[in-house]
This record gives C-alpha cells, sequence and structure tokens, in this order.
C-alpha cells in the first residue's frame, strides 16, 4: 500500500485500510481529505490486494461503492488504468492512496505497512 | 407522459454560497466532481397474465436510466443528485423525476466511528436492496423479489423528502450503522390504484413518515445482518363529486434481512410483515386493516468473474388471516388466488465488461398476488400459473 509523501501515517491497521478502501473513511487523521486510488475490478493486482490486504473480494467492494454511489450517500474511488498511471496519481494527489507492486515503488510515493488483524 | 419533478430551488443559493466560501480555501475541491449512471432495456415475456407491458405478446416496454452527479466542496460536506428515468408498461407513467438530492453533513468523522446528517430527497434503506432497486448492476435478478420489493406500489417507499440521520461504528467485532429517516413519501396515483381499487377524483398525499435501519456487517460484508422498520403515512383529499372522504392511510413494514457474501457464493434472505390500515374513507368504503407477510431465500453462484447463477424462491401473503383468499374470494367474487404468489426464478448473468451486463431469467409463479390491476383490469382473466422469462442488457459508467 502506498501513499502521497504528505499523508501523516506510516502504518494503519486493516479494519481502516478496509474504511478507507470501501470509501467510509473519508480523511486523514489531521483532515486532509482521502484521496482512493484503484485499478480496475478486472486488475489481478486489484483482486489479489482486496483479498490479501483487505481481507475481502473484490466484488463486495464493488457492491459496496456501488450502493454509495448510486443511493447517493458517498463517493466511489478514482480508477487508474495502469500501475505508472497509479503511482503518478498518488505522487501527485495529497492525501492519496493507492496500492503497487514492490518492484513499481519509487521516491515520488511513500510505502505504508498494514498491520494483520489489528485495527 | 413525461413528468418531470422540479428541484428544491432553496437549494441553489445554498449551493452557490458553499462554492463561493471554499473558491480559496480549498482549491482542488473541483477534483471531487464525480458523474456515473446507467441504462437497461429489458424484455419481458409472459405466458399469461401482464407485467411491464403487454408481456403476453413479449413487451420492451421497461427502460431504466439514471445519471448522478457528486461534490465534496468541503471535508465534511458533500452533494449528490440523481435523476432517474424509468418506462414500466402500465405499472407507472413514463417519468423522469428526481431519484435523491442530498447535502451531507458529516458532523464526526474518526477512523472507527461517523456520524452526519443528510438533508434533502433520501433514499430509503429498506431491506437490503430499496436504496439501488432501479440499478441493474445492484440487483440479484432482473425483477428484485416482488414479495417485498413491489414494482407496482414503488415510489411510496422509495425515498422522502426530509432529512436522515446517521451513524457508523466499527468494532471489533464488525461495523454497525444506523439509520432513521424522517420525510414526506411520494404518493403517486399507482399507490391510488392498489390502495382505493382505481384512480379515484381526489388526490392521495404523503405525509411524514419514518423510516429507522440498523446494520451489522460483519469482515466488511461477508455477513450482513439488518432490521428496517418504518411508518408511512398518507392522506386522502377528496375531489369534486368524490364518495370517499378525507381518509388516512398507514403502512408499517418490519423488514428482518440477513446476507453472506463468500468468494463464490452469496446467500440472501428476507422476511417481512406489513401492516396496513385504510381508515375513515366514508360509509361507502369500509375500513381496511391488513396484515401482509412475505420472504424469500436466494442463492447466487459465481462461477467465474463474468458468470454467475442465481436460485431464489419467494412467497408472499396479501393477508395473513387470509392466506389462500378463500374468504376474499367468497366476500368479493374476485379470485382467491390473486391474495397470494409463490415465485422460483433461475436466473445467470454475464458481466461481459466491467461497464456491460447481460442477464436471463425465468420465474414459475403460482398466484398473482403482487401483479398490477393497471396491467390487468379484469379479474376473470387472471390465470393462476404462470411463467415469466425476461432479458436485459445494461450498460454502466
Amino acid at each position: 500500500m502506498v501513499v502521497h509523501p504528505n499523508v501523516p501515517v506510516s502504518e494503519i491497521g486493516q479494519q481502516e485500510a478496509r474504511a478507507l478502501f470501501a470509501m467510509s473513511q473519508r480523511s486523514w487523521q489531521d483532515g486532509t481529505p482521502v484521496v482512493v486510488f484503484v485499478l480496475p475490478d478486472s486488475s489481478p493486482i486489484h483482486k489479489e490486494f482486496c483479498k490479501k490486504h483487505l481481507g475481502m473480494f473484490a466484488h463486495q467492494l464493488r457492491q459496496t461503492w456501488d450502493r454509495k454511489v448510486f443511493s447517493g450517500t458517498g463517493q466511489a474511488p478514482e480508477v487508474a488504468s495502469t500501475v505508472e498511471e497509479m503511482r503518478a496519481l498518488i505522487s501527485k494527489t495529497p492525501g492519496a492512496i493507492g496500492y503497487l507492486p514492490e518492484a513499481a515503488i519509487d521516491r515520488t510515493v511513500r510505502s505504508i505497512i498494514i498491520r494483520e488483524g489489528a485495527r | 407522459m413525461i413528468t418531470l419533478v422540479r428541484h428544491k430551488k432553496a437549494w441553489f443559493p445554498a449551493v452557490s454560497l458553499v462554492f463561493c466560501y471554499c473558491h480559496n480555501s480549498c482549491a482542488d475541491w473541483k477534483d471531487t466532481f464525480q458523474y456515473h449512471g446507467f441504462i437497461s432495456q429489458n424484455f419481458v415475456l409472459t405466458s399469461e397474465n401482464n407485467f411491464y407491458g403487454d408481456s403476453e405478446n413479449g413487451s420492451f416496454d421497461f427502460t431504466e436510466a439514471g445519471f448522478n452527479v457528486s461534490l465534496r466542496p468541503l471535508n465534511r460536506l458533500s452533494l449528490a443528485a440523481q435523476v432517474l428515468y424509468r418506462r414500466a408498461g402500465e405499472l407507472e407513467d413514463e417519468e423522469v423525476r428526481l431519484d435523491y438530492g442530498v447535502l451531507d453533513f458529516t458532523a464526526l468523522g474518526t477512523t472507527e466511528a461517523r456520524a452526519g446528517l443528510r438533508l434533502g430527497r433520501v433514499k430509503n434503506p429498506l431491506g437490503l436492496y430499496n436504496e439501488t432497486r432501479d440499478v441493474a448492476f445492484t440487483r440479484p435478478s432482473i425483477f428484485l423479489p416482488q414479495s417485498i420489493y413491489f414494482d407496482r406500489t414503488r415510489n411510496f417507499a422509495l425515498s422522502a423528502d426530509g432529512g436522515q440521520v446517521y451513524g457508523e461504528y466499527e468494532s471489533s467485532i464488525g461495523e454497525f450503522s444506523l439509520r432513521v429517516n424522517v420525510g414526506v413519501p411520494t404518493a403517486d396515483k399507482a399507490l391510488e390504484d392498489v390502495l382505493l381499487g382505481r384512480n379515484r377524483p381526489g388526490e392521495l398525499r404523503g405525509k411524514t413518515s419514518y423510516l429507522g435501519q440498523l446494520l451489522y456487517e460483519y469482515e466488511s460484508g461477508l455477513v450482513r445482518l439488518a432490521v428496517t422498520a418504518a411508518s408511512a403515512h398518507a392522506s386522502y383529499e377528496p375531489g369534486k363529486n368524490d364518495f370517499l372522504s378525507d381518509g388516512d392511510f398507514l403502512f408499517q413494514p418490519y423488514i428482518f434481512s440477513a446476507q453472506y457474501n463468500g468468494e463464490r457464493l452469496s446467500l440472501t434472505a428476507e422476511y417481512a410483515v406489513r401492516n396496513s390500515d385504510l381508515k375513515r374513507f366514508g360509509p361507502l368504503f369500509p375500513n381496511i386493516s391488513a396484515q401482509s407477510e412475505s420472504y424469500y431465500i436466494q442463492g447466487a453462484y459465481r462461477l467465474t468473474d463474468e458468470i454467475e447463477a442465481m436460485v431464489r424462491y419467494d412467497v408472499y401473503y396479501v393477508n395473513v388471516h387470509d392466506r389462500y383468499g378463500g374468504e376474499f374470494e367468497q366476500r368479493t367474487g374476485r379470485p382467491g388466488f390473486s391474495r397470494f404468489a409463490k415465485d422460483w426464478t433461475v436466473g445467470l448473468r454475464w458481466d461481459i465488461t466491467p461497464n456491460w451486463m447481460a442477464r436471463a431469467e425465468y420465474h414459475r409463479v403460482h398466484g398473482t398476488g403482487w401483479l398490477a390491476g393497471t396491467e390487468n383490469p379484469d379479474p376473470r382473466e387472471l390465470d393462476p400459473d404462470w411463467d415469466l422469462f425476461a432479458l436485459e442488457l445494461s450498460f454502466r459508467f
């Protein structure tokens, strides 16, 4: 999981990660708005991230976003079409959070850890 | 006929005020703007009885389209609105309406807890599917289980003009959320037809109504449990030469919902009881008090990431004290089988791309309990055993 360098956290619990990617938690502790970036639903990296790091299925996340978007109770995350686009968007968007494969992480973004199981 | 429901005019000054205020303080509020939409075209074929148009001859008279915009000009304030177009045979007039238009203030927003207030036209969280019932992608099938999600009186249950207080709490055992809506529901001609037998000279008007839903989600939706209770009101304003007087309608549904969402398998069940009372419509229209009962059990299995198969059994009784309509038939001469329905459904969903989806489904129905009088005006022509086949093509963005 990676964030824009200004995001005021270095590690988060799995529950918070879920709340962020489910578009429920919309700001960081310091009040900066959260901007969530994901790859398309069909991307194997997206599916793996959901399952392994969030402990949920991509289709569950899709249901949650659709419920919010089409009932007027929330927004959907921004979709980056490629890993490179994801990195570029995160690096230039304050408050951004997303995910990248290890090999694609460089100094323009900051990597953070998900504490398994904990909050 | 196309009816355009008017926007709440008072909103626009408020909206522009918010924009001016944050023009300098948050230069990137424009980046929070989003728009989404969908369009679905359906085909319905029935062996007997009509549903969504002249379905006995095959009906394409079922189209749904929506377009929404949302914006978060301030961290604690967001705006969202959706316009909905719907064409639904003789179930209701073809219309374009404001589906929702909400100003959302987040009063509290921490990692564990969130709370706030939504004002405007707010969707009713009635059971698991009501809020997004018109969006094919969010439904489990082309037709929602009609025992709970009636299409013939949908607008009354759909939304309310007023507000919603919401709170969410994430505990170590899962997330709890509570929503309470207070507002005025839409009472349209379709409701009048169901309640009063046909379109009457006067008009039904929605009155202040209440709804509450408590939802528990384990592991971000792996298991979802919900209880919904509502008390909805409407009153009748008699027209000229009207033999009805200014009666009241009270509708109180209680819905219990449970859902499991595994990687491949999803199981859903909902049970509802509803009390409805029609009172004081005058000497020629006796008071009616009825308790109806509905439930369904549904399973869906994702064979691949693109193909999902579903099966459902859905049961509806108009009156629990006369489940098969024997007394009703004796009293009114109308068929007893119009007082219940048992519906077996099987369906297939194909997600062709993330934006395109197609579906096919087949229903074997016994009873005509949830069919509309507007589509089947002559009760003698109703058939208690009928088949329904439907196709759907839907696009989203």
